[in-house]
């Protein structure tokens, strides 16, 4: 598309290309217009100050927490096996291999 | 995941997510909430993270979702942001920034969103657009009309 001093860019294509998405076109026609040239350096200015809002740190405490997360996690797994231990069916396996054995013995021990 | 891998995507990304979540919610006692949340999640999370890049759109696409949630959950404080916008949205400690920050926070959420990972982090429209499930386009539009929202604002009370 070409442009002329009375036929300028949308603003949107103006805006696009503050954020670097520009063609030859539109370029050479922001380098001939005050008009799309000071929108275009409006645009890249709030963009830059946008840009440069410092990050903020996580405060200190946030930090703390976060990590003692992966050792709650820790202790409520041990909680959990000790309390849902009796629905696991490997555990009921071995208790019972367990049991049978020990009712053998006792078995074979009486004279 | 383990513990290690736990705190190599806290200390690469926590910063990061931080920020993003105080954009997005404007308040740091929420942001404090969310972002254990988030970690609550990550840590939960069976499988293993995704690499790097891949990794780094999975956390924003998760947190994002947090603050979506936590404002979809508690009525309560969706209702004390729209009514006391004044005291719930806290400056940020950068002395230079209250001024855009302020005309930032008159903004959608969504635009505030693809500003920030946009102009902060610089992710690429296609990639805002996969993280929020909008369509390239409609990402590009919502920051033109963003910026050009803080244009006009800026130009009125500059004159």
């Amino acid at each position: 598309m070409s442009y002329t001093a009375t036929q300028h860019p949308t603003e949107e294509a103006l805006c696009a290309c503050a954020l670097h998405e520009c063609d030859e076109e539109l370029l050479k026609h922001i380098e001939q217009c005050a008009a799309c040239s000071e929108y275009v350096e409006e645009i890249r200015t709030i963009s830059h100050d946008i840009a440069s809002i410092e990050d903020e740190p996580v405060p200190e405490r946030l930090n703390a927490s976060i990590m003692a997360i992966t050792r709650a996690k820790e202790k409520s797994r041990v909680v959990t096996i000790l309390q849902t231990w009796y629905k696991n069916p490997f555990l009921i396996g071995i208790l019972t291999i367990a049991v049978i054995l020990l009712l053998y013995a006792l078995v074979m021990m009486i004279p | 995941m383990h513990e290690h891998e736990f705190k190599v995507i806290y200390h690469e990304s926590g910063r990061n997510l931080y920020n993003f979540i105080l954009w997005i919610t404007g308040n740091r006692g929420v942001c404090d909430d969310i972002l254990q949340e988030v970690f609550i999640k990550i840590w939960r999370c069976e499988a293993s993270p995704p690499d790097t890049d891949e990794r780094r759109r999975w956390l924003l696409t998760i947190t994002r979702n947090a603050c979506l949630d936590f404002f979809r959950k508690s009525n309560r404080f969706a209702r004390f942001r729209t009514k006391y916008k004044e005291e719930w949205y806290e400056p940020p400690t950068d002395p230079d920034a209250p001024f855009i920050w302020n005309e930032l926070q008159q903004l959608a959420e969504v635009e505030r969103s693809i500003l920030f990972l946009h102009l902060k982090i610089g992710h690429s429209y296609k990639e805002i657009a996969d993280m929020l499930e909008l369509t390239e386009n409609l990402v590009r539009v919502k920051a033109f009309r963003a910026l050009k929202k803080l244009k006009e604002t800026l130009v009125k009370k500059e004159s």
